[in-house]
């Protein structure tokens, strides 16, 4: 093709409207007779709710409607784990947990109802410490249920054998703190009820049929009574995914007033509600072999989910496994426990579990690759999975772009050349470090299915509608699947229409999790962009009179290969093909169902159709006198397949290069006997730009047989090497090894100090 | 986001007009500078007054003069942004410059004020916080409870919530005084002295008054001066610990006069004593500037209730008071 829209630099298909400030966000949404919904939380971690006063609330003039849990239904929604109301019963089990909500006419009524609400509590003792969770005295979160969420046990291979084969055996233990997803808008819903008691709500959501799922659940009404518009989102991280608790809400004030009802968190109330990453304690023992080669891997986790379950034990999974699929490991055990806690729920957040494992993972092997005298890259050469492989836990391997990836970024950030310089001895020391690790695209989980269905229309104008359940969160699902789509028929990318996703017309779809959309949408986007075209040429063959075969689709032209003068515009073709199928446009569907495989009770298939690598190398610069870490550089390569938009690819690796930036070395919630106190932007730090070095973002094409073109997710991936790349480079810098997240001036001095006195940091 | 309360807006056009408001209403009346401050706080619920007078109409608060015989008068309403990039300041004054410019971050410093920095509220964990947050357990003696919770043992009857104005430790170091005016008359006083200690009532304002401006007097020039700051981020954040330190140096590099302050680790900023005594008539060398961040280390008194641990936060202290002389006595040589 001669300008191919596959493979270009171009801005999103959202990008104008965005800028503009026209984009059309839920907050933005308005409806005649609209109410303004608050929510009232409760203060405690752990308390009875003794007694509910709503009457002064519902007295005061322009409230429409206070609610309470005692108003909810009684059926239990949740992910696995059926164990939420919509509202808090009985009691409330974290510190900003909901439970009374407000309609009214305006958002400061609804705010001044709030506080005409009155609660009795009887505070109980608070199970704050997941470490406790276990103990046989601990509170107990659920009543009737000891704390254990969910244990995993895996073991494969003979880990004691391959610990009795190792030159060296390492074990550490690590802290890895939990993140809030930082997106830049809070999350917000308008529901409204029509005459017939239809539910419609706009959302902002990874997944309009899974919030559906979720509401009919919630609702306790049936599926098909509802139904879900993603307004445009500002951003996810996996918080938007299916723990969320806010959308509920709003839908069931709507059911109850039958207007329509919009709720907007502000940022305190998203921190207090919003859906953290899983924090966990992570123990990890491993055997290795003087030339590198690692002879097992021995992990033992204690997660913390919160007051709620949602996709904490997901998550879990995922740290206790994933990352022993990206080296030909044999012998490898897991022993994971998740727990409850009286705090706020934790789940879906970028990377889903990797990056704690991922962190733990490489900063073992560098410590490993510096007690053998050999390279981190090295180690991670020799064990690296190749294409073509099966892992340990059976996943297969079409595409490996590892090894490309630590190329890149060795070369990248001058690793050789910067290695050999003599270590600095002043008040600044330099470091380098590295880490690599893996993802999936897609995960054959939910329901033992995976597969994306695409609709795609041809108008008589030759502009092509897409309508699909994937969805885009800001992260550029639209502008991809736009840009296969344009590419395969020939069209400019301004004549394709990415429809919003709504559950009433849209072919049913998981969403935007598991870094799936591109490997399992993109391929329904291209198999239906085929079918179309076919349709495009068939016709076109009668209108010209040339065999299909021998006819193309160039800038929105049908033109022969053969005969110069037999061409015809594209909406000549189209409008021809409606007159000449009875008033039928080109209308197609396509469904891509990878070839994947459920993981059985053990935990062993193969998941997901491509799975993807990062690696990322960085160089810091310690402060030995105020402990303060500052990046100079950063070089970080994502395996993506095929970048579909290699502009897209690089926002996604340099955000994901911030992210990680910002678990690494900023950001850390701060609790107060259970409550969160640093809910706000000005205490709780996310990076700045004055934070961030510069940043290389390369792209490594492996070029996945499964992917559409090519290609995989992007962008979850490139989370994962972040944090341990700066605490190996600090390592390498000062000497000192950090193994409690975040990596604050504090630690440093304290590890600073310790190696002076000659104790172990 | 967050919606502000309800309030009555006025914006008089002289200081007499204000004076007189203000004088008219008392504390129900709050000042409006650029609002960086007061606005986040209302809308945390933490102020709700019924006026805010806005001081950006009234003519002379905007003055940013120089002259050899007053020195440098820079009215209240001056911006910071104005500060930091004025010639004569940054050319006679680069320390004051310096801090400025370490404020927030440039959006925050279009809109701040001089006044506004001057006259900052403290900050704590347990006061910026919502009215709900508070509301969980006993209120902190700076919103009407018993204790300052963020005192050592949560049991002080005086509030340790931290003042962490940047620009103030280093017009102290310069010697500023400020003006306040109000309907009664004006009285002048050292900006030192403008600050009372005690974190539930952070400065020496009185109901009514309003401060109309600083003046860092003519024979401040010619004085080497340092503010370096420490935090979490190198912009946005507020200091948990900040050194400004002025020093003049005479003939072979002794110190004649010598003035170190530090911000972000008291209630107020901290004029560490002993300073002058050690140093003055002395040079600079490694065992003097040690005993002066000792001095420096002693003299703050930071608490548990912002970022960064109190210890590391005054070892922090000692680590930028000694950078701080450092860079003097290297630009002195
Ligand atoms: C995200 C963020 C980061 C910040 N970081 C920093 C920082 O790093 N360093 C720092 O020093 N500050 C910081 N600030 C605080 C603030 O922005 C500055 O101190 C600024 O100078 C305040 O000036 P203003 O004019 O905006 O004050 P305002 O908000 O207008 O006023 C502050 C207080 O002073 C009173 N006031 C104002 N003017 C007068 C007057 N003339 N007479 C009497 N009372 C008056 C007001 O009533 C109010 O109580 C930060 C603020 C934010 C929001």
């Amino acid at each position: 093709m001669n300008s191919p829209i596959v493979g270009k630099a171009v801005p999103q298909v959202t990008a104008l409207e965005k800028i503009q400030g026209r984009a059309i966000y839920t907050g933005d949404l308005k409806q005649p007779g609209m109410l303004h919904a608050k929510v009232l939380r409760g203060p405690y971690p752990h308390a009875r709710i003794v007694r509910i006063d709503t009457s002064q609330a519902v007295a005061l003039p322009g409230v429409k409607a206070v609610v309470t849990g005692a108003d909810t239904p009684t059926r239990l929604w949740g992910v696995a784990h059926k164990q939420q109301r919509i509202l808090a019963t009985g009691k409330v089990r974290f510190a900003g947990e909901e439970v009374a909500a407000v309609a009214a006419i305006s958002e400061d009524i609804a705010r001044d109802a709030l506080d005409l609400i009155e609660i009795e509590y009887e505070e109980l003792p608070a199970l704050l410490d997941p470490a406790r969770a276990l103990e046989a005295e601990a509170p107990q979160v659920h009543d009737g249920h000891d704390n254990r969420v969910k244990e995993i046990r895996i073991a494969r291979g003979d880990v004691e054998a391959g610990f009795a084969a190792a030159d060296l055996v390492h074990e550490a233990t690590y802290e890895l703190h939990s993140q809030y997803p930082g997106y830049m808008e809070p999350m917000a819903t308008l529901a409204s009820v029509d005459g017939n008691g239809r539910l419609t709500v706009w959302t902002s959501t990874q997944s309009v049929f899974l919030a559906r799922a979720r509401l009919a659940e919630a609702l306790d009404r049936p599926v098909s009574s509802i139904r879900v518009i993603q307004a445009m989102v500002g951003g996810g991280f996996g918080g938007k995914i299916v723990e969320e608790r806010s959308s509920l809400i709003a839908a069931f004030l709507a059911t109850r007033v039958n207007r329509p009802v919009r709720l907007v968190n502000n940022r305190l109330e998203d921190f207090q509600s919003g859906c953290f990453s899983v924090p966990c304690r992570l123990w990890l023992k491993m055997g290795m072999t003087k030339d590198g080669t690692i002879t097992a891997k021995d992990v033992r986790i204690l997660a913390n989910s919160g007051a709620y379950a949602g996709l904490a034990p997901e998550v879990m999974l995922v740290t206790a496994m994933r990352s022993d699929n990206m080296h030909r490991l044999e012998n490898v055990r897991s022993a994971a426990d998740l727990v409850y806690t009286n705090t706020m729920p934790r789940g879906a957040f970028r990377g889903f579990g990797g990056t704690q494992m991922a962190f733990a993972l490489n900063s073992h092997l560098s410590v490993m690759a510096d007690k053998l005298g050999l390279d981190p890259f090295e180690v991670h050469r020799r064990n690296a999975i190749r294409a073509g492989e099966t892992s340990v836990h059976g996943w297969q391997f079409g595409s490996t772009g590892l090894r490309e990836c630590l190329d890149q970024v060795q070369a990248g950030i001058g690793w050789e050349a910067k290695r050999r310089r003599p270590k600095d001895t002043g008040v600044r020391q330099r470091g380098l470090g590295m880490a690599a690790a893996m993802h999936v695209s897609g995960n054959r989980t939910l329901g033992n299915w995976d597969g994306s269905t695409v609709v795609l229309r041809v108008n008589e104008d030759g502009r092509a509608f897409i309508a699909s359940g994937e969805s885009d969160m800001g992260q550029g699902a639209n502008t991809m699947m736009a840009q296969i789509c344009a590419d395969e028929l020939g069209i400019p990318l301004s004549h394709v229409t990415v429809l919003p996703p709504d559950t009433d017309t849209s072919p049913f779809a998981l969403g935007s999790l598991a870094s799936r959309v591109t490997i399992n949408g993109g391929k329904a986007v291209l198999q239906a962009a085929q079918q179309a075209k076919t349709q495009i040429l068939d016709a076109a063959s009668g209108l010209l009179g040339c065999p299909a075969d021998d006819l193309e689709i160039d800038q929105g032209v049908v033109r022969s290969r053969t005969k110069s003068n037999a061409t015809a515009a594209l909406p000549q073709v189209c409008r021809y093909h409606v007159f000449r199928h009875g008033g039928e446009g080109i209308l197609v569907r396509a469904t891509y169902d990878p070839p994947t495989k459920m993981m059985d009770a053990d935990h062993y298939g193969n998941i997901a159709p491509g799975y993807s690598f990062a690696a990322q190398a960085v160089e810091v610069e310690v402060d030995t006198e105020t402990g303060q870490v500052t990046l100079l550089n950063s070089c970080l390569a994502d395996d993506c397949g095929k970048a579909i938009n290699p502009m897209a690819v690089h926002g996604q690796t340099n955000g994901a290069a911030v992210q990680a930036i910002g678990w690494a070395l900023y950001e850390h919630l701060q609790f107060e006997d259970g409550r969160l106190a640093n809910g706000n932007f000005a205490d709780y730090t996310m990076p700045t730009a004055d934070s961030v070095p510069h940043l290389q973002a390369s792209i490594v094409e492996s070029n996945e047989p499964n992917g559409p073109l090519g290609a995989k997710g992007a962008s979850e991936t490139a989370i994962l090497p972040g944090a341990p790349a700066i605490a190996n480079a600090i390592e390498d810098a000062i000497g000192v090894r950090i193994t409690e997240l975040p990596i604050t001036p504090e630690k440093i001095l304290a590890g600073l100090r310790a190696k002076r006195e000659g104790g172990h940091a | 986001m967050i919606p502000l309360p309800k309030f009555r807006y006025v914006e008089p056009t002289t200081l007499a007009e204000a004076a007189a408001i203000l004088a008219a209403e008392g504390e129900d009346c709050q000042i409006l500078g650029g609002g960086t401050d007061l606005v986040p706080s209302m809308r945390q619920g933490i102020f709700a007054p019924k006026t805010v007078l806005s001081l950006q109409a009234i003519d002379g608060l905007g003055r940013l003069e120089w002259s050899e015989s007053d020195g440098l008068s820079i009215g209240a309403g001056v911006t910071l942004r104005r500060l930091e990039t004025d010639a004569t300041l940054r050319k006679l004054f680069p320390m004051l410059a310096q801090a400025v410019s370490e404020v927030a971050s440039p959006s925050i410093r279009h809109m701040a004020t001089l006044g506004g920095n001057l006259c900052l509220d403290t900050r704590c964990y347990y006061y910026n916080q919502s009215e709900d947050w508070k509301a969980c357990s006993d209120l902190c003696l700076k919103v009407g409870g018993e204790f300052c919770k963020a005192s050592p043992g949560g049991k002080a009857k005086k509030c340790f919530a931290v003042f962490s104005a940047d620009v103030v430790p280093a017009l102290i170091a310069l010697k500023a005084q400020v003006t306040l005016v109000a309907k009664e008359g004006e009285r002048t006083l050292d900006l030192a002295a403008f600050y009372s200690g005690d974190g539930a009532r952070p400065n020496a304002l009185k109901p009514g008054e309003i401060l109309t401006g600083v003046v860092v007097p003519a024979d401040r020039v010619g004085i080497k001066g340092s503010y370096l700051k420490y935090r979490i981020r190198q912009t946005i954040d507020y200091p948990i610990a900040g050194v400004a330190l002025a020093l003049r140096f005479g003939a072979s590099g002794v110190v004649s006069e010598a003035r170190l302050v530090l911000g972000g680790v008291a209630s107020k900023p901290v004029l560490v004593k002993g300073i002058a005594e050690l140093l003055e008539g002395q040079t600079l060398d490694r065992a003097r500037i040690e005993r002066a961040a000792q001095l420096a280390r002693k003299a703050a008194i930071p608490q548990a209730n912002t970022a960064g641990q109190r210890a590391h936060r005054k070892q922090m202290i000692h680590e930028f008071t000694t950078r701080a002389f450092e860079d003097l006595a290297r630009e002195a040589r």
